[in-house]
């Protein structure tokens, strides 16, 4: 896939959200020294493949929201690190007020990533590994509709069962779409994108369904869904991407609700919910929104007092610089007396709606969030929020084929160099599986290894006569003589004692494995006690960001 | 003659041949509803005339297009017309597509009913078809019955297929007052759930659907839809008819029957399953504004071939003209007269000078006077309208005769023979007719018809119709007066059922919603019991729960035992089929369960034995349906008087109650136990004579 065509800018702005990683602990927790968005995902830190991802997709403008706790070790990393030095440095805010804990929603609403949005923007998690071209993901939202400054917004859907790097108990989400009608698909050069949109109607994640399932009794439906769409899908082994293409208006959504946890939950769950179920777009205060914006344009008045002087000035800009695509686009006529020609079915003349269904929410008022729900399995898209879709998405990684076998052109945008650098020293009666194996900078692997399936980082040391399947070590780890490990991840700096076995384990960074211990699906830790919090799922991750 | 040829065809037991089975088909003739008052007083509702030609044309049409070879034609009311219809018919003639066209008469109420008396008749051998009497379709069944038997071969519990027609969010053919739902898994096409929603404006039912939360957890995609056009087309295996004969209390064949069948997916592992089609067209005539609706899409050739000038009828002689005009030879148009688009004129019929006919059917023989505007009329045969009248979406029957300078509004309905003096101003929505409901002639009403017309208004109910099916009943007199609503052309409520349509509906849920917390009670209640049956759970426990049940349904004691007499039976066929003799199963578990059955019983002591003549009337109804019900039936009437749950009174009184022999099915079924209660009675009789030699000897 070509990666390095040259994309006109968006004009739309990223944030990326830098956060914890709750559910990663083994290898986070100490985010005051190593944040969740450096830990390498197939020798990259993760951070990297989602302002790679933007970079490809034409945004420049590049903004990523940590808590003050992490800035430090972010900053240097962004120095430092010779994969992020590669890529455009971003702008680095950490609001004061911004913890561990915070909700993503409410994140938006801190003074400072308030000021810090003037466009429509793109709300990233920084655990993103997204193949899909962002670019075409853009087109199909740009052209997507909805009128000058009521533009639509657009999330992100994948299927977790039946891929490759699939692992049990995967957290999922719940959704429900509703197809576009004919007139309202846009047409994209992304043949697959133009399918797999879709409205999104109810969202959340499984965990909160399932709950919902137990007090309800049964899974309620309002009438006013079905009346509104007449077909809706509910799926649920889908996970929502965290992709977030919304619109400015959003902004003023986030900051006048302050209910709102999560983005993906209670902002996205609440818009697509207000588009069928009337009333609640006044409850979410989104007209009052829209009164404001109208009032203000008409007047040239400031958006509101919280507002500083120079960030308005700024954002009047970007909104006059504000173009019509959708009128623009010669494949789509949108304007509504279409659209009600075209959604008329087959047979024949204008039928009246009966007097009965007259009740349905005017729906020009609110425009409709948008599902890009993927159909089959590829491209590859994974948010890395657990231990073991971090080892199975590493390795799923390192089977693509380097730039060096295939030439720039035909190799993946997540393609290394060469599978094994060519600072590495490999020994010589020592087997490597070049095609599904990375070996980083600097790392020596001795004489009677096997090593399959298996990611090397830098500085890394291997003993001779070890054994490595399906695991990933970590810079600077240490794997003694004669050790055995299988779908162990080894964290930065550890050292595995010699003769050791073990099989499915963590450990942490900077952990010594004692020689010849011998374990199965244990987390080598020094804080013992942070195991519990282990068992929390990624649900936890949706709401800390 | 065919039903003698039937009866040789007994159902072979099934093997390698399965290839040569003919393909039958249901027609259910008769919808038990009462949407088409008055008309169906006279006529039976198929041989309405739809565009000229009677409903039931077009449906055995589209199964001759289907290829169904044997045809079962249940006929409900006026079944002697439909029967001398049908026997006059091309369908009869040697000509005909199909092999065997039998008529069945029954006296059922309901299609629940006829379904249960087909699978008593043991008529059907292979996969057939069921389709109401009044379906308009052009689609080529092979895909879906492909569909089908190809799951078939695969899994034998997908028993039923739907055939669902995919529309917009709104359509002209689409029921308006309930809304069918369909939960659907579109990767196996199984349909998992299904709900209506009722518009009803004063409902007060929860605005909610509800789904189970097992089908939303089990199923990775589902498809909730609102779009489909029920045309009640399905393609039956002979399984579903033994599930009806399960449930004797399902009636509807969606509601009840669609909607129990899937909810008890843990009990009887069955699948339904859908079809959906994007082309072709699909309706069923269920209502007026449906026939309204269905007609201009056959003026404007959706249903092609099925057209007027197609001419389905023998005799019928339409051509095409420019601008939907279908016109039979032999008609007689004033040369001043102008006729407008998407009108059909039957043969003889002559219209007078400055007449204007637009969006209209009419029929044969008619005469319309001079100056008389037809809009959106539907006016069947020989029907006499007189000079400067105005008729404007509205049915007239057969032979009505309509005075000078009258006025019908739209929504107005004038049935068969009715005659309509000078001057007369019939109001929207209201419908006149001749016929009682006995099919007398009613005392004409000079303040509707004028003087010299003959006709009532016809309001439901009017004539105490008692045990018409509570349906009717309840239809308000309102049915089909609309006001405020927007008439215009173009508007397919012209004929405004919308305003019949709901309030049908809300009649419907009156009827009905008594009965909704005891039917789910009956539901519940059968399948925890039949469940506890089968682990084997001690008997006070069962008690327990059953009692928790009852009380929050509030349910009867007869509702109780009717719960309890199902889930025993089901229990004890299931034990017998096990391999477990009728007798052994029936005793065991009857004792094991004896405290629960004594506690519905409260008449020991009483002289009427009410409660058990109960259990044993509903134990006899239970047992028709089931294999060996009449062993059965003696085996537990022995084993409750052993047990003493039953005392010989109360056998003797079921004996004499009326209910007991109703039908031929109970007495069939219960004419294995006469050697018991003969035994019995004897016994009895040599008792009392004891008991009356000591009363005399103490004298």
């Amino acid at each position: 896939m070509p990666h390095s065509v040259p994309v006109p800018p968006t004009g739309l702005q990223a944030l990326i959200l830098c956060g914890p990683g709750v559910s990663l602990n083994t290898f986070t927790s100490n985010p005051e020294e190593y944040p969740k968005c450096l830990i390498p995902v197939a020798n990259r830190p993760m951070l990297w493949y989602a302002l790679d991802w933007s970079k490809r997709m034409g945004i420049t403008d590049v903004t990523l929201v940590t808590p003050p706790s992490s800035l430090a070790p972010l900053q240097a990393a962004l120095r430092q690190n010779p994969h992020l030095t590669s890529l455009p440095s971003p702008s680095v805010i950490a609001p004061a007020d911004l913890e561990m804990t915070t909700g993503t929603a409410e994140l938006l609403r801190l003074p400072e990533v308030q000021s810090c949005i003037k466009s429509d923007f793109l709300l990233l998690p920084c655990d993103l590994v997204c193949e899909i071209p962002g670019e075409s993901l853009l087109e199909a939202w740009m052209v997507s509709g909805g009128e000058k400054n009521r533009r639509n917004g657009l999330s992100m859907y994948y299927q977790t069962q039946g891929r490759e790097e699939s692992v049990k108990g995967e957290a999922t989400d719940f959704l429900a779409v509703a197809p576009l009608e004919q007139s309202e698909a846009p047409t994209v050069s992304h043949a697959a994108l133009r399918s797999s949109l879709s409205k999104l109607v109810l969202s959340m994640p499984m965990a909160t369904l399932k709950e919902k399932l137990e007090n309800d009794k049964g899974f309620l439906v309002r009438h006013s869904l079905v009346d509104t769409h007449a077909q809706v899908k509910l799926l649920t082994t889908y996970r929502d991407a965290h992709i977030y293409v919304l619109p400015y208006w959003v902004k003023d959504m986030a900051r006048l609700n302050e209910q709102f946890q999560s983005v993906g939950e209670d902002l996205v769950g609440w818009w697509a919910k207000s588009e069928w179920q009337q009333g609640l777009s006044d409850k979410l205060k989104i007209n009052e929104i829209f009164q404001q914006k109208s009032r203000r344009q008409s007047h040239g008045l400031a958006l509101g007092e919280s507002e500083s002087h120079d960030g308005e000035s700024i954002d009047g800009e970007s909104l006059e610089e504000e173009i019509d695509l959708q009128s623009m686009s010669t494949t789509k006529s949108t304007p509504e007396k279409f659209i009600t020609a075209a959604s008329d079915p087959q047979f024949a003349s204008r039928v009246k709606v009966p007097a009965s269904q007259t009740v349905k929410t005017p729906k020009s008022n609110l425009p409709p969030m948008l599902a890009y729900v993927q159909k089959g399995t590829t491209p590859f898209v994974r948010r890395v929020d657990s231990s073991a879709i971090l080892l199975s998405t590493s390795l799923r990684l390192a089977k693509l084929e380097s730039i060096e076998e295939v030439g720039r052109v035909a190799s993946s945008a997540f393609a290394h160099a060469s599978k094994v650098a060519n600072t590495a020293s490999i020994a010589q009666r020592c087997t490597v599986t070049r095609n599904d194996c990375l070996v980083d900078n600097n790392s020596t692997v001795e004489e009677k290894c096997v090593i399959k399936e298996t990611i090397i980082g830098a500085n890394c040391h291997i003993a001779s006569g070890a054994r490595l399947t399906r695991c990933l070590i970590m810079d600077g780890a240490v794997v003694g003589e004669r050790c055995q490990l299988t779908g162990t991840i080894v964290g930065r700096r550890s050292k595995i004692g010699r003769e050791t076995v073990l099989k499915d384990c963590e450990v942490q960074d900077g952990n010594v494995v004692p020689d010849e211990t011998d374990a199965k699906n244990e987390k080598f830790m020094i804080f013992e006690g942070i195991d519990d919090e282990d068992d929390m799922d990624a649900s936890d991750d949706d709401q800390d960001y | 003659m065919a039903p003698k040829q039937k009866a040789g065809q007994k159902p072979k037991p099934n093997s390698a041949e399965e290839v040569e089975e003919t393909f039958q088909a249901v027609v259910l003739a008769d919808t038990f509803e009462t949407r088409f008052e008055p008309f169906t007083r006279d006529k039976p509702r198929c041989l309405l005339p739809l565009a000229n030609t009677p409903l039931i044309e077009y449906t055995l049409e589209f199964l001759a297009n289907a290829g169904v070879e044997e045809v079962f034609l249940y006929g409900g009311a006026h079944s002697d017309q439909l029967e001398k219809y049908i026997n006059a018919s091309k369908w009869r003639a040697l000509s005909s597509p199909f092999k065997q066209l039998t008529f069945l008469k029954s006296t059922s109420t309901s299609v629940g009913d006829v379904m249960r008396d087909l699978d008593g008749k043991h008529l059907i051998t292979g996969d057939f078809i069921v389709v109401s009497g009044d379906v308009i379709s052009n689609l080529p069944i092979e895909g879906a019955l492909a569909q089908h038997r190809a799951r078939r071969a695969l899994d034998k519990n997908a028993i039923m297929t739907m055939v669902l027609r995919e529309a917009g969010l709104q359509h002209r053919t689409k029921s308006t007052s309930v809304s069918p739902i369909f939960v659907i898994d579109p990767t196996k096409d199984r349909c998992l759930h299904y709900e209506e929603i009722d518009r009803h404006p004063d409902d007060e039912q929860s605005s909610r659907l509800n789904i189970d939360a097992e089908i939303i957890l089990k199923h990775p995609e589902l498809d909730i839809r609102q779009d489909l056009i029920d045309c009640s087309i399905d393609i039956c295996t002979p399984d579903v008819l033994s599930l009806w004969s399960d449930s004797f209390d399902y009636q509807s064949p969606r509601k009840h029957y669609l909607f129990g069948v899937l909810k008890d997916y843990e009990l009887n592992g069955k699948t339904l399953h859908t079809y959906i089609i994007k082309d072709h067209y699909a309706a069923r005539v269920r209502n007026l504004k449906a026939y309204d609706a269905v007609s201009k899409d056959i003026l404007s050739r959706w249903t092609y071939p099925l057209c007027p000038d197609t001419n389905l009828l023998p005799g019928h002689t339409y051509t095409l003209r420019k601008g939907s005009m279908y016109q039979e030879t032999g008609v007689t148009l004033a040369r001043s007269c102008v006729i407008g688009r998407r009108t059909v004129i039957g043969k003889g019929t002559s219209i007078g000078d400055r007449a204007e006919v637009h969006n209209s059917v009419l029929g044969r023989n008619c005469k319309i006077g001079r100056n008389v505007k037809l809009d959106g009329a539907y006016i069947w045969d020989d029907v006499v309208i007189g000079d400067n009248s105005d008729v404007r979406g509205a049915i007239i029957a057969d032979g009505v005769v309509l005075g000078k300078h009258c006025t019908i509004a739209s929504g107005a309905l004038i049935s068969y023979g009715v005659k309509i003096a000078d001057n007369i101003w019939v109001e929207s929505g209201k419908r006149i007719t001749k016929t009682r409901n006995d099919g007398s002639v009613g005392k004409n009403d000079p303040a509707v018809v004028g003087e010299g017309g003959e006709g009532y208004e016809f309001i439901h109910g009017e004539e105490e119709e008692d045990d018409e099916d509570d349906v009717s009943v309840a239809s308000s007199g309102l049915v089909y007066r609309m006001p405020g609503l927007s008439l215009s052309s173009a508007s397919i409520s012209t004929l405004s059922s919308e305003v019949s349509n709901t309030s049908w509906a809300r009649s419907e849920r009156s009827s009905f919603s008594a009965d909704e917390d005891s039917d789910n009670f009956h539901h519940d209640a059968s399948v925890s019991l039949f469940d506890s049956l089968r682990e084997g759970v001690a008997a006070d426990v069962v008690q327990l729960e059953l009692v928790t049940l009852r009380m929050s349904a509030n349910a009867s004691d007869n509702q109780v035992r009717r719960a309890i007499v199902t889930s025993f039976m089901k229990h004890i066929q299931q034990l017998m089929e096990g391999g477990k003799g009728a007798g052994p199963a029936v005793l065991s578990v009857f004792t094991a369960y004896k405290e629960v059955v004594e506690r519905t019983l409260f008449d020991r002591n009483k002289e009427q034995k009410k409660d058990q003549v109960d259990l044993l009337l509903a134990l006899q109804n239970d047992l028709i349906h089931r294999n060996k019900g009449e062993t059965v039936l003696l085996f537990t009437a022995k084993s409750l008087y052993e047990l003493e749950l039953i005392e010989e009174e109360a056998y003797d009184q079921w004996w004499n109650d009326e209910r007991s022999s109703s039908t031929e099915e109970m007495r069939a079924v219960r004419s294995q136990t006469q050697q018991f209660v003969d035994w019995l009675a004897e016994a009895e009789e040599e008792s009392s004579e004891e008991e009356s030699e000591e009363e005399s000897d103490d004298e």
